[in-house]
């Protein structure tokens, strides 16, 4: 857990004392991640050797030449939220950007905003709207950093119009060998910020796919990233406070839909339908759990709750609209959406109801979402089940009910996983349904097995997946060894690409893939 | 001191030199043992090395440098093209797909003669699914085609302006030719695809990876990954890094009514300040800006017509169409055409059904939204005979600036400006736009050719300078941009070296 002699001190003269540091009651604070408890946390072996914080792309450069001088790793890391950041070798620092937290510019007419990998979503959408544009904020929570999202997959509430993995433009990467690859436009004559794609050879294809490369292949330390018109209030319109809070738009822009169908099948045509419409900014199969995780002040408060709203809340899908155009767009979409819901077999929960209330807060989610902190009420922990195999709709049904319910099953039957035995997910349609993604969530405690058991279920729904020809959960660093194999070798040409990039394999080693695959 | 390594040559001595019939013979030896293999590999009808066919590929209708290939192959099957690439692996043959049929950027060129693999002929409509909205389709599909097909099934392809009749969809996609619709969900049409690797090895993208499609119990439609974002990285590739063989694409749902609304205006600038909100106001589906050189190059109904409509014509004219879907079109044309006529209100502009000077315009775009160029001469060559293209992205509140420049070039290369087109295509909804200026030329007077190739060379010098993104980088761009930027040049090549070992793939383009 320390750095090579003079690596400390080159790291100190470059940056200054106060932005390097080795002390353990620091670095401890690095070396826990959730979910990783199972494997890493309390072992006291994962801890970096430093943290340093860089207030430049600058020095960024500087740190990771200083790594390749003195030979130590690095992970560049955002706000920190995913296991990724944890380091996997000894002798490796964490480049932590909490200086780099500017918004650089934001351009209206072009629709998008420059900023670098501290500033996070709340953050960003909180000036973006001042002037009437928005982003989709990622499921994460507005706490997370905007660049370190779109670097992952830039994935959010309002997926359904503005888009899933399409928000970066121009960035500036830092390569593991110091140099700065721009990327989009950013490559362009006049470095400019407004496009993605590169002139000649288009290097973004590199930046990110379905997970990204998780820091393995250096450091973005500026981006510009996608806006869209919002034409709402200037201040995200929040009344009360947290769990009792509703988001205030105005009525005749903004209107929620919930919908209860019979069967998850109907709720899928309905999606299918929605989509093939055109209409609608936000489109979710909403699980009950999730709905009132966000609703209880308490672990008590959910529990008690739970037994009389489980047998109401069942394949209820939250369709929003948006009047971009003005309010005529919203009357039109809704009549369009009360045909789809007839046609469909369809339910409305009406807003005077019980149910309704429980939801209130389910706009303010999409838009600004806070729900996966709250998420941890249940039990402590949570995540899903499998996931995150990006296809059609159908498939994302598919997956949940042949193989990622009957493995969280298994795991509540153990007493593993928070009981709920409703089997709704929260489905995902993207990009007016083209295609699809689906979270089956689970609770769980504290607890070795429990973890286990999670990580455990993770891998199976990927193998499950394979065995069937379907497109498996994110596949995330050593787990590519899994995948890769079935999937035309991917991961040969992306370990031949991060050895090239990286040849000391030291950018985040375990990323995008190992050196080697893991034992066992 | 160290011992002098003095150069140990007798200049008396002549060379050991091979008899010249005995290279005459090896160069006869090479051909016929070559053609005999890529015979055995794709069968005897479909290869040929006779020179009026191999001239059919050594040049294309534009301004780029001729380039003549060895050898001419029609492949049947995915598997014949996986052999071809691996023997051409093993003899450094250079190999350049090609799938339309006019070229008109260089990319189909080879820069080292080789090996041209036809795929022109590969016309199969896999499968149209309209549950998914996607069509997956080879590469010698042509957009006549498949609107046809698809306007059965209620749907419809992307689509750029009037492409030509040859024109391969799929490529069309792959290049990422501008479309004529700037929805943003609609902005990256391809799925997925299957890829013949430089190695000669299949590849498969997105949701497509875990099996082909006869196996696969997914819809082919997940298009990231696996591992990094392959889509991206083949798009304007140009055969680079293999041969894509088939791709599953978007098909959107086919408008049941559509409305199309002319708007003049003598400044660009106007036009583009009310593009910017209509296209914030998510409304409507193609949108784009022609000038009145290009306007009078599609509507004229002959061709001696051209040049007095071109004068009658107002100075640019904004196209815009509504459509209305399955449910309620009427009601979503009328709330949609609602707030276009106000925001035209607002910018002081009056949008008409139609152009006064060229009543034919509205029923000419009706349908010819989402076809082909119908009739023989191109569109872009009826004014002079031929013509280039100059193209990139930008933003829209910059075009005006890039026009000015343009004009300057032509002027300082005594190019007549009114025969300048200019197509100003909004991107995700006016977040950027592709630029494209047309350059028309009389093909049989060299000195006219002479100075509209100048011109091409200089503007796109000038473009690039003042901040022209050329995201397609053909040709003489390919050194342009990449001359310019070390990192990304570096990158690239190493990316090459990868994929491409033996630098097989279309040598010498995208400045590598």
């Amino acid at each position: 857990m320390s750095l090579p002699n003079g690596a400390y001190q080159a790291l100190e003269d470059a940056l200054g004392k106060e932005h390097v540091c080795d002390d353990p009651s620091v670095t401890s604070g690095y070396s826990y991640m959730w979910l990783m408890y199972a494997t890493h946390a309390q072992t006291g072996r994962y801890r970096p050797a430093a943290v340093v914080l860089p207030a430049s792309t600058d020095d960024v450069q500087t740190i990771i030449k200083i790594a390749n001088r003195y030979r130590f790793n690095y992970v560049p890391v955002g706000t920190n939220l995913f296991p990724p950041n944890i380091p996997t070798r000894p002798d490796t620092i964490i480049i932590d950007p909490k200086r780099m937290n500017r918004i650089i510019e934001i351009d209206y007419d072009n629709m998008y905003a420059v900023v670098e990998p501290y500033v996070t979503y709340a953050q960003l959408q909180a000036e973006t709207m001042q002037q009437g544009l928005t982003l989709t904020v990622c499921e994460g929570g507005a706490q997370c950093s905007v660049v370190a999202n779109n670097m992952f997959q830039g994935m959010g509430g309002t997926g359904h119009k503005f888009g899933f993995n399409r928000g970066v433009l121009g960035c500036d990467w830092v390569l593991p060998n110091g140099e700065i690859l721009r990327i989009g436009s950013r490559g362009n004559a006049t470095g400019d910020w407004f496009w993605g794609d590169c002139s000649g050879m288009n290097l973004k294809g590199l930046l990110r796919a379905d997970t990204g490369h998780c820091g393995g292949l250096g450091m973005v330390t500026t981006m510009a990233v996608k806006l869209f018109p919002y034409p709402g209030p200037k201040i995200f319109p929040v009344k009360g406070t947290n769990p009792d809070f509703s988001v205030d738009f105005p009525k005749d822009r903004f209107k929620v839909n919930l919908i209860k169908f019979s069967t998850r099948e109907k709720l899928i045509d309905a999606m299918y339908e929605i989509g093939h419409e055109e209409i609608a900014i936000a489109v979710h199969e909403e699980p009950a759990s999730m709905i009132l995780c966000g609703d209880s002040a308490s672990v008590e408060d959910f529990w008690h709750k739970w037994p009389e709203f489980s047998k109401k809340w069942v394949n209820v899908l939250s369709v929003t609209l948006f009047g971009f155009s003005s309010p005529k767009q919203v009357t039109y979409e809704q009549m369009v959406l009360d045909k789809i819901v007839e046609e469909t077999g369809g339910e409305y929960i009406t807003e005077e109801s019980e149910l309704w209330e429980h939801a209130n807060c389910n706009l303010g989610e999409q838009f600004r979402t806070g729900m996966s902190n709250r998420l941890y009420r249940i039990a402590g922990d949570f995540f899903v089940m499998g996931g995150f195999g990006f296809d059609s709709l159908d498939h994302s049904l598919k997956m949940s009910k042949e193989f990622m319910w009957p493995i969280i099953m298994e795991g509540i039957e153990k007493g593993l996983f928070a009981p709920d035995e409703l089997g709704n997910d929260w489905l995902n349609s993207y990009q007016l349904g083209h295609f699809s993604e689906t979270e089956p969530l689970i609770y769980f405690e504290h607890d070795l097995e429990a973890g286990k058991s999670f990580i455990g279920g993770y891998v199976q729904t990927i193998q499950e997946a394979l065995k069937r020809k379907m497109t498996p959960s994110w596949p995330l660093g050593p787990m590519t060894y899994i995948t890769g194999p079935s999937m035309c070798n991917y991961h040969d040409l992306v370990k031949k690409i991060k050895e090239a990039v990286d040849p000391r394999m030291t950018s985040n080693p375990g990323y995008p893939v190992p050196p080697e695959p893991p034992p066992g | 001191m160290t011992e002098q390594n003095l150069a140990k040559v007798d200049y008396q001595k002549p060379l050991d030199d091979v008899p010249y019939k005995e290279v005459t013979a090896a160069k006869e030896q090479y051909h016929k043992e070559t053609t005999e293999k890529l015979a055995r590999i794709v069968g005897d009808k479909n290869i040929s090395d006779e020179p009026a066919v191999l001239e059919k590929y050594a040049r294309d209708k534009g301004l780029q440098r001729a380039g003549k290939p060895a050898f001419v192959v029609f492949p049947e099957k995915i598997e014949q093209i996986c052999d071809l690439v691996k023997y051409a692996n093993e003899t450094k043959l250079p190999v350049i797909p090609s799938s339309s049929g006019t070229h008109t950027n260089g990319a189909t060129l080879p820069r080292m003669g080789g090996l041209i693999i036809d795929l022109s002929g590969w016309k199969q409509i896999y499968k149209i699914d309209h549950r998914n909205r996607a069509v997956r389709i080879q590469p010698g599909v042509t957009y006549d085609e498949l609107q046809e097909a698809l306007e059965k099934e209620g749907l419809r392809a992307m689509i750029p302006l009037l492409p030509r009749k040859d024109q391969s969809v799929l490529t069309a996609h792959i290049e990422a030719h501008p479309m004529l619709i700037p929805e943003f969900n609609y902005s990256e049409p391809v799925y997925t695809a299957e890829i013949v690797m430089p190695t000669g090895t299949l590849f498969r993208t997105g949701a497509a990876a875990p099996a082909p499609p006869e196996q696969a119990q997914t819809d082919l439609v997940g298009p990231w990954g696996p591992g990094f974002d392959w889509n991206r990285l083949y798009t304007r590739a140009q055969g680079t890094l293999g041969i894509i063989t088939w791709a599953n694409i978007m098909a959107e749902p086919l408008p049941k009514k559509q409305k199309i609304y002319f708007t003049a205006s003598r400044s660009l600038d106007a036009l583009t300040a009310f593009t910017y909100d209509i296209q914030k106001k998510w409304i409507g589906y193609e949108c784009f800006i022609l000038n009145k050189t290009n306007l009078a190059a599609i509507i004229a109904e002959r061709d001696e017509d051209i040049a007095l409509l071109q004068y009658k014509l107002p100075e640019y004219v904004q196209i815009f169409c509504i459509g209305g879907l399955k449910r309620f079109p009427e009601e979503r044309i009328a709330y949609q055409e609602a707030d276009f006529l106000e925001a035209s209100q607002a910018h002081g502009l009056n949008p008409l059904p139609t152009i006064p000077e060229a009543p034919n315009a509205a029923a000419f775009f009706e349908k010819g939204l989402r076809r082909c160029w119908a009739k023989e001469v191109y569109w872009k060559d009826r004014l002079k005979g031929a013509s280039a293209d100059i193209f990139f992205i930008t933003t829209m509140n910059r075009a005006a600036a890039f026009i000015a420049a343009m004009q300057q070039e032509a002027a300082k290369g005594r190019y007549n400006l009114q025969d300048i087109g200019v197509y100003l295509q909004p991107i995700e909804n006016g977040r950027a736009a592709h630029l494209e200026f047309t350059i028309a030329y009389n093909p049989d007077d060299k000195h006219e050719r002479q100075i509209a190739e100048q011109l091409y060379h200089s503007a796109s010098e000038r473009m690039y300078a003042l901040g022209g993104l050329f995201t397609r980088a053909y040709g003489a761009w390919g050194s342009m941009v990449s001359g310019k930027n070390a990192v990304q040049q570096q990158t690239a090549r190493m990316v090459k070296e990868i994929l491409d070992p033996n630098n097989i793939m279309n040598p010498g383009k995208l400045g590598l």
